[in-house]
């Protein structure tokens, strides 16, 4: 497959802090890729980085071949960036604020037209489009900044938490339109809602500290962790002797307390009645078996060393 | 560039009624408060004006400094450190001076309106002062005052993170201008070291060149040309500024 972003040993430093740490990927065209992450692991300054509004300390970043740094004007063409907060101009309304981004860019007032029309009805903010930006939800602010980026026709998105401040109407809608995209553009994006990340992508990236922790499809990232389970036994009094010594039980995997609850993983529900054993009669009030989830993946402690580990 | 005259005419027509309004009250009061009482204290220039006709071009080149300031300011600090519209102009495939000059010249053409009706406005206040052939003159002298006074205020505007910060330089700046430029004073009023500097300040140098041509006839080359000059420079640096500071 043709690569679409490729980074080369890309890094960014703040004073004396490693924001980014020497990145090598490529980024394959047409796809999705969702970037997750602690705040403050390097997914934002990534994405800046990506649309060109921030430049590496070092490395080169290319977009469809041309480096960021020395054909800035050809490759700013080619890239729509949604950023995190609003920034829509208040005293503009939202068709104002879209129009004029597109004009920027050279496109004809038809087809900016033609686009608002055939976006802002795939988002639904038709009634909100000659409202000034100012005086309408964060949400509605939010799709539209979406259909800015998309006003010029750019073959790569980049997009920061693009469903932040949005209800679930408008985040199904706004993942709706982003599927109908895959193969024809490029769709990077951050998110720390898990579940729209489960939903839709064709590649995760974990950023932990500035570096790719993890990198691949769900199914693949999941991998390793689908014969665990998650288990959650809560105990009439949960003393910390009965904690030591559940926690002592060899196949019970980051136990920890919380009130009178046990939490532990465990490879195979076998690993349950090894723990029934050692509970010596304790007295149980509740029980929970659940399959692991990207979010047991980016538990730091997992994300980290692994479930082995 | 259309785009930025284009937004430009968005945002008045979205604050029309404020806009007329501001329109004819800035005229008004900076006319009358400005020359009313001085005129009684300055009767006539040294060259033996009257001094609303001798103060006309300056009080045009103040207003237009004065109607620039907000437009500058909104666009360049308030929604920078806001982190607002300036930053997706600024992704955009165009270089950073056709934002600089993009803007400036889109506040400049609603500078130019509100200047024409300050016009008609002294003019129906002191009727003798504004000759119908000078028009002209004080309006391109006025562009190329608010054009350097405008790069001042984005090199301002870019250099500041602060409101508070702004602020006062920003105050400094007008009063400095008001009286050392030689918009409402004439240079010989102030002692001659100081006069000797203030008119060889590129702002100072507009006004000059501008009364040169409107009361001595004579084109004043120098001092319109190295205004003209200092503003391409200051855009470059501006243009170099804003490209820092959106670190790109």
């Amino acid at each position: 497959m043709e690569a679409s972003i490729t980074l080369k040993k890309v890094g960014k430093l703040v004073g004396d802090k490693t924001i980014l740490a020497g990145l090598t990927f490529g980024i394959e065209k047409g796809s999705i890729v969702a970037l997750v992450g602690d705040n403050d692991a390097g997914k934002s300054t990534m994405l800046r980085l990506l649309a060109g509004l921030e430049n590496p300390n070092y490395g080169s970043v290319f977009l469809h071949g041309l480096d960021t740094d020395k054909r800035r004007l050809e490759t700013r063409q080619t890239v729509g960036y949604v950023p995190h907060d609003i920034d829509l101009d208040p005293w503009l309304t939202l068709e104002q604020n879209i129009h004029f981004d597109a004009l920027l860019y050279g496109i004809h007032m038809e087809k900016i037209q033609s686009r608002i029309q055939e976006y802002s009805q795939a988002l639904a903010i038709g009634d909100f489009l000659y409202s000034m930006a100012g005086r309408v939800p964060q949400g509605i602010q939010k799709k539209a900044m979406i259909i800015r980026a998309l006003a010029h026709d750019p073959t790569i998105l980049i997009m920061d938490e693009p469903t932040a401040f949005m209800d679930a109407e408008s985040r199904r809608l706004t993942w709706n339109l982003m599927r109908e995209f895959h193969g024809d553009r490029t769709i990077v994006y951050s998110s720390q809602f898990l579940p729209e990340v489960e939903a839709a992508n064709d590649r995760i990236m974990v950023i932990h500290e500035g570096s790719v922790l993890l990198d691949g499809s769900l199914d693949k990232l999941l991998e390793s962790t689908l014969e665990y389970h998650q288990f959650a036994i809560e105990f009439e009094e949960l003393t910390d002797e009965l904690f030591d010594s559940l926690s002592g039980v060899t196949t019970v995997v980051n136990p920890t307390k919380m009130g009178n609850t046990f939490h532990f993983y465990g490879r195979s529900r076998k690993v349950f009645f090894e723990v029934l054993n050692a509970c010596s009669g304790a007295l149980m009030k509740d029980l929970s078996i659940e399959k692991l989830s990207l979010q047991d993946l980016l538990d730091s402690a997992f994300a980290q060393k692994g479930l082995d580990g | 560039m259309s785009a930025f005259i284009i937004r430009r005419w968005w945002l008045i027509r979205n604050r029309l009624m404020s806009s007329i309004a501001l329109a004819f009250i800035v005229p008004f009061i900076l006319s009358i408060v400005t020359v009313f009482g001085t005129k009684n204290i300055i009767i006539q220039s040294i060259n033996g004006q009257p001094y609303e006709v001798w103060v006309l071009p300056g009080l045009m080149m103040f207003m237009s400094a004065v109607l620039i300031t907000p437009l500058i300011y909104r666009d360049f600090f308030d929604l920078r450190i806001h982190n607002k519209a300036l930053i997706p102009m600024t992704l955009a495939p165009i270089r950073k001076s056709t934002i600089i000059l993009g803007i400036l010249f889109s506040a400049l053409l609603e500078v130019i309106v509100i200047i024409i009706i300050g016009l008609g406005i002294y003019s129906i206040i002191f009727p003798q002062a504004v000759a119908i052939e000078q028009v002209g003159f004080i309006i391109m002298y006025s562009i190329i005052f608010a054009l350097l006074y405008g790069n001042i205020i984005i090199l301002l505007s870019l250099f500041t993170e602060r409101i508070s910060v702004f602020m006062s330089a920003l105050l400094t700046t007008l009063i400095s201008i008001m009286f050392a430029c030689g918009l409402f004073i004439e240079f010989p009023f102030f002692p001659n070291s100081m006069s000797s500097v203030f008119q060889y300040l590129p702002l100072s140098m507009v006004s000059v060149a501008c009364r040169s041509i409107l009361f001595i006839g004579s084109f004043d080359t120098f001092n319109t040309l190295t205004p003209l000059a200092v503003t391409i420079i200051l855009i470059v640096i501006n243009s170099f500024l804003l490209k820092r500071k959106m670190k790109q």
